[in-house]
């Protein structure tokens, strides 16, 4: 009895190291494509378009050991606004989205703005700011919490009134006070709203930082790149695109991660 | 008995209606509250900074009417339409082909998932050196924005369909094609409207950036002037026509979504 089930075990294993290994070799050879396409045509292109992919590392290990660490400091620019920017319009989401998804008065005072500002392309309020706040980090940081905040608060929002009574009305039977509900209940419960929100304000916050970046005093990666690409060093320019890349990339994976895990406790 | 019943009944909708009639009140007041700050922090700070906002409303009548507006807001639509007319018709075959086949989700899915979780505007200045200043690059940088969530989307439809519809179909000896036309694409149109909706937020936001950093064109352009000038009062025109366009855009695919597959709804962020 038991062999054949081993032996169906075992041929089950083996077909799915063999799609592993299958995997592995099918993104091995795309890389690998597109890597030699880049560098070719490269190579065969006007050096003030584009530039291979060689050459695009040398100049980012230069950028990288440059002893005035333009690069290095770019980051820190770009991160002193994403982050504090991030946070503040996290918690002020979370407040918000808390607010309106408890109390219909202030759904219905607030509901308007958020609706307006959740559907403006926030980049068309960087000139606008840009008039009150002047060129500084203060309105990149503002810019960047109009952003990020509103995805927080409309799911947050969304998640509070989708929990039905029944999580709520046995707390409530037991006398929990709006404080213990909102706690123990009610913010367990929207846990994967709150996430889902976070990431997609990120997505926005980190697209609203380079535009900001492009568009007053040209700082942080944003203006590295801007620079590096209105001088046609194009080696050059490909520095922070690939970090601004590999943020975007890390932060969100960092966040589907966590949201998993999230998921994981809230099913169990 | 019945007539307690109805009476209740009625007494029950009667509530209703003024539960609702004081919330539009409530929601009322809070703009017109908002309108009234607008109002007199306007007049109280200088014209540079900030125009009281009936002057807005005169401007954007007078620009309404002497036409100022209806060139650059037709400008930004054709670019944005063609940019996700482009972005559906790439992405709706890619996510299916990526669905119904692993080893193309293999080989696509990490250049999907990292340029969708990269800030793409970031390739705005690449774009304007390669495709130049005018049309080309708006259009590019619309589709760089939007088509991520259409592909993804339609990719995570193509994934629900299971094996208890799929096999059917086969075993009755649908074709590929048929199998396309009348089991797969039936599952997935909730799904790609629902890419479609995130998409059009995104496009805006590239529409506009496009607009501000290649050749100042359409109503991201005229924004820009007006900002630069000062003119704060006819700033604020464009912006409220953006602001117009994302949401009748949304309400609209929104209702779309509703007539073309009213059997589902699929309301999911993938991956962003």
């Amino acid at each position: 009895m038991t062999a054949p089930d081993d032996a169906a075990l075992l041929a089950v294993r083996a077909r799915v190291r063999r799609s592993k290994i299958d995997r592995f070799v099918i993104v091995a050879m795309t890389l690998a494509g597109f890597l030699s396409f880049w560098e070719i045509s490269g190579h065969l292109t006007n050096p003030m378009f584009f530039a291979p992919v060689s050459e695009v590392l040398i100049a980012f290990w230069q950028q990288i050991i440059d002893p005035s660490h333009t690069l290095l400091s770019g980051l820190v620019e770009t991160l002193a606004v994403l982050v504090p920017g991030f946070l503040i319009a996290s918690i002020l989401g979370l407040v918000l989205g808390v607010l309106m998804g408890r109390s219909n008065l202030a759904l219905q005072i607030l509901d308007p703005y958020v609706t307006i500002f959740y559907n403006t392309p926030r980049v068309a309020l960087i000139p606008v700011l840009l008039l009150w706040l002047g060129v500084g980090d203060t309105l990149k940081i503002v810019i960047v919490v109009l952003a990020a905040v509103f995805p927080v608060s409309v799911n947050v929002t969304a998640g509070i009134r989708d929990i039905s009574a029944q999580f709520t009305e046995p707390a409530r039977s037991m006398n929990a006070t709006e404080g213990q509900l909102l706690w123990k209940v009610i913010l367990p419960a929207t846990l994967p709203y709150i996430m889902a929100g976070l990431k997609l304000g990120l997505g926005r916050a980190l697209t609203t930082v380079i535009v900001a970046e492009f568009f007053v005093s040209l700082s942080g990666l944003g203006g590295i790149l801007h620079a590096a690409s209105s001088t046609y060093q194009m080696a050059k320019m490909f520095a922070p695109a690939i970090i601004l890349a590999a943020m975007g990339i890390t932060i969100d994976g960092l966040l589907t991660y966590l949201e998993r895990r999230v998921l994981e406790r809230y099913r169990a | 008995m019945t007539v307690s019943l109805t009476v209740a009944a009625a007494r029950e909708a009667g509530a209703r209606r003024t539960t609702k009639r004081r919330n539009l009140a409530i929601r009322l007041g809070s703009v017109v509250a908002l309108v009234l700050v607008w109002e007199i922090c306007g007049m109280l700070t200088p014209r540079i900074f900030l125009s009281p906002f009936h002057e807005t409303v005169v401007a954007f009548w007078r620009l309404c009417r002497d036409g100022t507006l209806v060139a650059p807001t037709l400008s930004s639509l054709s670019v944005l339409f063609a940019g996700l007319a482009v972005s559906v018709l790439l992405g709706v075959p890619l996510g299916l082909l990526m669905g119904r086949y692993v080893r193309l989700n293999w080989a696509l899915s990490p250049y999907v998932n990292g340029l969708y979780a990269t800030p793409t505007v970031a390739l705005l200045p690449l774009l304007s050196l390669w495709l130049g200043l005018y049309i080309a690059p708006k259009v590019a940088i619309v589709v760089l924005l939007a088509i991520f969530p259409i592909i993804k989307n339609t990719y995570a439809g193509v994934a629900t369909v299971g094996h208890e519809l799929l096999e059917p179909a086969s075993s009755m000896q649908a074709s590929e094609f048929q199998i396309a036309r009348y089991v797969i694409a039936p599952a997935i149109v909730p799904f790609v409207m629902a890419g479609i909706r995130l998409s059009v937020g995104r496009g805006i936001v590239g529409l506009v950036v496009g607009e501000f950093f290649t050749a100042q064109t359409g109503l991201g352009g005229l924004l820009i002037r007006y900002a630069s000038n000062f003119r704060t009062a006819e700033m604020f025109v464009p912006i409220f026509v953006l602001v117009a366009l994302g949401y009748g855009l949304t309400v609209l695919v929104a209702a779309l979504q509703e007539r073309i597959a009213p059997w589902k709804e699929t309301e999911r962020d993938l991956g962003q």
